[in-house]
């Protein structure tokens, strides 16, 4: 995949995989955002909702619910999106150079990093986990998981460096002494 | 067809003011998490709180290290408009009172 900034648009090019791949991933997120949140997997109603946080924060049940319905409301605004786009990459076969707007670059970031969240929590990713070489994972769909994860770890990664100077770089050394 | 509006009340108008005045404002929240990538963080610290490279990344870095970082402090409509913003892109978000 190669990302690349075209005056106001991204130019993504896509092999036939890296398609197929999208395209899972974007029907996946276009039948949970149209899922009423009590009626997602709970694992990832607490993730996408910060079920544990917002009781931190001391919101009461009726709070909650506001918020979250809210935010699946905001989550609803993208399903136009996610149709057209679809209907993208279902088009001819092989490699594909998808041009998008740069105004759809926002959502196409906060879509990619919902499943990631998403298959975060339906997998029990933990945070040791993802520090762990993936062979040593016993788990397949923990692999698979993680595979996913990271591979659009490096898609949003990329988005966000065609459009920003923002470098995709591990912590430097004077980073490293902080801990 | 008009009807009188009734005056309103000198006390209600004095609480208001005075409510406004104490409340010092809200903190906004950032937590860590292991999912959510240092770019993507540092890019929505960026994009939605309107912080320079430098500043985002100090900030990205404080959620890193310490755990969590107060990334604004406003009055509680905007507050709430940053925690709706930074939940939207996936950041794990919460709001406070300043005390």
């Amino acid at each position: 995949m190669i990302i690349e900034r075209k005056h106001d648009a991204l130019e993504i090019s896509l092999e036939q995989g890296e398609r197929a791949a999208l395209h899972l991933i974007f029907e996946k997120m276009l039948f949970a955002y149209q899922m009423p949140p009590e009626e997602l997997d709970p694992r990832v109603e607490s993730e996408w909702y910060q079920t544990s946080l917002n009781r931190k924060s001391g919101f009461t049940a009726a709070e909650y619910a506001e918020w979250r319905d809210l935010l699946h409301i905001l989550r609803g605004e993208h399903v136009p999106l996610l149709e057209k786009w679809l209907q993208i990459l279902n088009g001819t076969e092989g490699h594909l150079v998808w041009t998008i707007p740069l105004d759809e670059a926002d959502p196409l970031i906060m879509i990619t990093n919902d499943y990631r969240l998403h298959r975060a929590a339906e997998a029990d990713i933990t945070e040791a986990d993802m520090e762990m070489p993936v062979e040593e994972i016993s788990s397949e769909d923990k692999k698979m998981a993680l595979y996913e994860i990271d591979s659009l770890a490096t898609l949003g990664g990329a988005l966000i460096q065609s459009i920003t100077n923002i470098p995709d770089e591990p912590l430097n050394e004077s980073e490293h002494d902080e801990t | 067809m008009s009807q009188a509006v009734a005056a309103p009340d000198v006390e209600t108008l004095e609480k208001t003011s005075t409510n406004e005045l104490l409340d010092k404002g809200w903190n906004v929240i950032v937590w860590n998490d292991h999912i959510n990538t240092m770019i993507h963080v540092t890019y929505v610290f960026q994009r939605v709180l309107g912080f320079d490279a430098v500043k985002a990344r100090e900030k990205m870095l404080e959620v890193h290290f310490l755990g969590k970082s107060c990334v604004a402090t406003a009055p509680r409509e905007k507050a709430e408009f940053y925690w709706q913003r930074l939940q939207q892109f996936g950041l794990k978000t919460t709001i406070e009172r300043v005390v």
